[in-house]
């Protein structure tokens, strides 16, 4: 089934590009403005056989994993909390919620008068787009945890940490897997938003700069490759990670 | 620890295994209090099979969370084995009426759970557990996860699960509730032929009556809320009793029926009194 998905994809893919490639031949627009799926490519080829696609994909996976990583660890210890104190949620939680709406890129003039134009910036940044999300789904996975395996559990003698990570963990995972997918996903937008406002290095800043050189090929290779590697991360990581959770818990809808 | 129950009588010249005296719940709903038990009172003998009867409603699986230490009383109390009953204990292990159990673990991980949490080392685990799923003739489906099984299957699983802790008490809460009839009446049997070899204290609730007369030593009629306990019946009978079809089950029965049909009238009664108002 998979593999039909797959296939259906690519042939929708080559038609697109086949289209693509006629529109720009019409020469309604200058090529300058829109750019013919040929010239992108060598663009393409260019830009990985001089390795700036390279070094720029490094930088921003680096800067991804820390901001990420760091979003996550106090995403889980925030959402813990919050999801074991009434009082927590109504004031920490309620103002993740708010926190949550202001566009991440927002932190961004803040995060400079803190840091300094640096990594460190860029960094504050990407936590400060994925944190909310991934607190809120942790504290809404623990709290949505049935209360009958809670009670069963308890009837079986667990209580304290046994009963937190043997019961209330495992049963909260499937939302906790899903916030933490979305929570990555904003991290991405979030650090090319970062690292096309100010420059040092990474994928934001070799698109920001194909912009400055009138490039619009560049502009144009540098976004199939930043959407490539969202689309793959989140493929073959997340959703793998996702599906396989949801299929064991038998929470996979079978779809006719 | 054996007991002979050939002839369907309680084990004899024995104290109350658990004690339930004048125990008063109620809860807070958004337009006043609902009172749902008041003033129950019943002891349980070592050993014996009880069945709490009685309509969607009348507080019979409250007062069961209430044994099992889930729910606090506002009034009264309950000892199990001499021990007042204040948090959940294994020797009290509750069979729900909906599965319960853990979808992230396999069938067999899931009987072992309760002794997991006890401490029992892994190889001694697996040995009960296996034992249990046996008991309930599911050998075959050890490393099955919980949404492969089916609605009996699951329920076999969730008593293998309760039997595996081994406690003084097992308290079960409509547990064959969403099964079919056929499945329901093989249940029946297995659960008289298991409890039999295993000679734990049950109390098992239902708004079944029949059920409750095929399974009981003794069958207590709750009335609808609050719940009081309306009246007892004793039932003796050979076992393994068969849930349909024996007449003299039969009319113990359709007496408990009229009883319970008396309480529906009231209850109409009283639900239309107050409608007018």
């Amino acid at each position: 089934m998979m593999g039909e998905t797959s296939l259906t994809f690519i042939i929708f893919l080559l038609a697109f590009i086949v289209l693509w490639h006629v529109v720009a031949q019409a020469g309604i627009w200058p090529s300058y403005i829109f750019p013919s799926p040929v010239e992108v490519l060598s663009a393409m080829l260019h830009g990985i056989d001089d390795e700036s696609f390279l070094h720029g994909t490094i930088a921003s996976l680096k800067r991804m994993a820390i901001g990420f990583g760091v979003a996550v660890f106090i995403g889980v210890a925030l959402g813990a909390a919050i999801s074991q104190s009434r009082v927590l949620e109504r004031t920490l939680g309620t103002l993740m919620l708010g926190v949550q709406t202001l566009p991440s890129i927002c932190w961004l003039p803040l995060a400079i008068l803190w840091f300094g134009l640096n990594d460190k910036a860029i960094i504050f940044v990407v936590v400060a787009g994925a944190v909310g999300s991934i607190t809120m789904a942790i504290s809404a996975g623990i709290s949505n945890v049935p209360p009958i395996y809670i009670n069963a559990a308890r009837t079986m003698g667990a209580k304290g940490w046994s009963l937190f990570s043997e019961v209330v963990f495992p049963a909260a995972l499937p939302t906790m897997v899903s916030g933490i997918r979305q929570g990555w996903s904003f991290a991405w937008r979030s650090l090319m938003a970062g690292e096309l406002l100010y420059v040092s290095a990474g994928l934001g800043q070799l698109l920001q700069m194909g912009r400055e050189l009138n490039d619009i090929n560049q502009v144009v290779a540098v976004m199939i490759v930043i959407m490539s590697i969202g689309f793959l991360i989140e493929r073959l990581v997340f959703t793998t990670i996702e599906e396989d959770v949801r299929r064991k818990w038998g929470l996979v809808k079978h779809k006719t | 620890m054996k007991k002979e129950r050939k002839d369907g009588s309680r084990p004899q010249g024995m104290m109350a295994e658990i004690e339930i005296r004048d125990v008063w719940k109620e809860f807070v709903m958004k337009d006043g209090k609902l009172s749902a038990l008041e003033g129950i009172s019943i002891g349980v003998q070592k050993g014996e099979f009880l069945c709490i009867v009685g309509p969607s409603g009348c507080g019979k699986s409250t007062l069961l969370s209430i044994i099992a230490g889930l729910t606090r009383p506002e009034k009264g109390s309950v000892r199990v084995g001499g021990r007042e009953v204040s948090e959940p204990g294994p020797d009290r292990v509750v069979m729900f009426q909906e599965s319960a159990l853990f979808p992230w673990l396999t069938a067999i991980q899931n009987i072992e759970f309760g002794l997991k949490m006890k401490g029992v080392e892994e190889k001694e685990r697996r040995r009960v557990a296996l034992k249990y799923l046996n008991l309930v003739n599911l050998e075959r489906f050890e490393n099955s996860y919980i949404h492969e099984l089916s609605g009996g299957m699951k329920q076999r699983v969730a008593l293998a699960r309760a039997l595996a802790m081994e406690p003084e008490v097992l308290l079960m809460d409509e547990p064959f509730a969403a099964l079919d009839a056929q499945s329901r009446d093989q249940f029946h049997i297995e659960l008289q032929q298991i409890w039999m070899k295993t000679g734990q204290t049950i109390i098992f609730v239902t708004h079944n009556v029949s059920e409750a007369v095929c399974l009981g030593d003794r069958v207590v009629l709750f009335t609808y809320r609050p719940g009081r306990v309306k009246k007892e019946f004793r039932v003796v009978y050979p076992r393994p009793r068969e849930s349909r079809g024996v007449p003299k089950l039969a009319a113990i029965t359709s007496r408990i029926l009229g009883e319970l049909r008396v309480e529906f009238e009231r209850y109409m009664a009283e639900a239309l009194h107050d409608g007018r108002n």
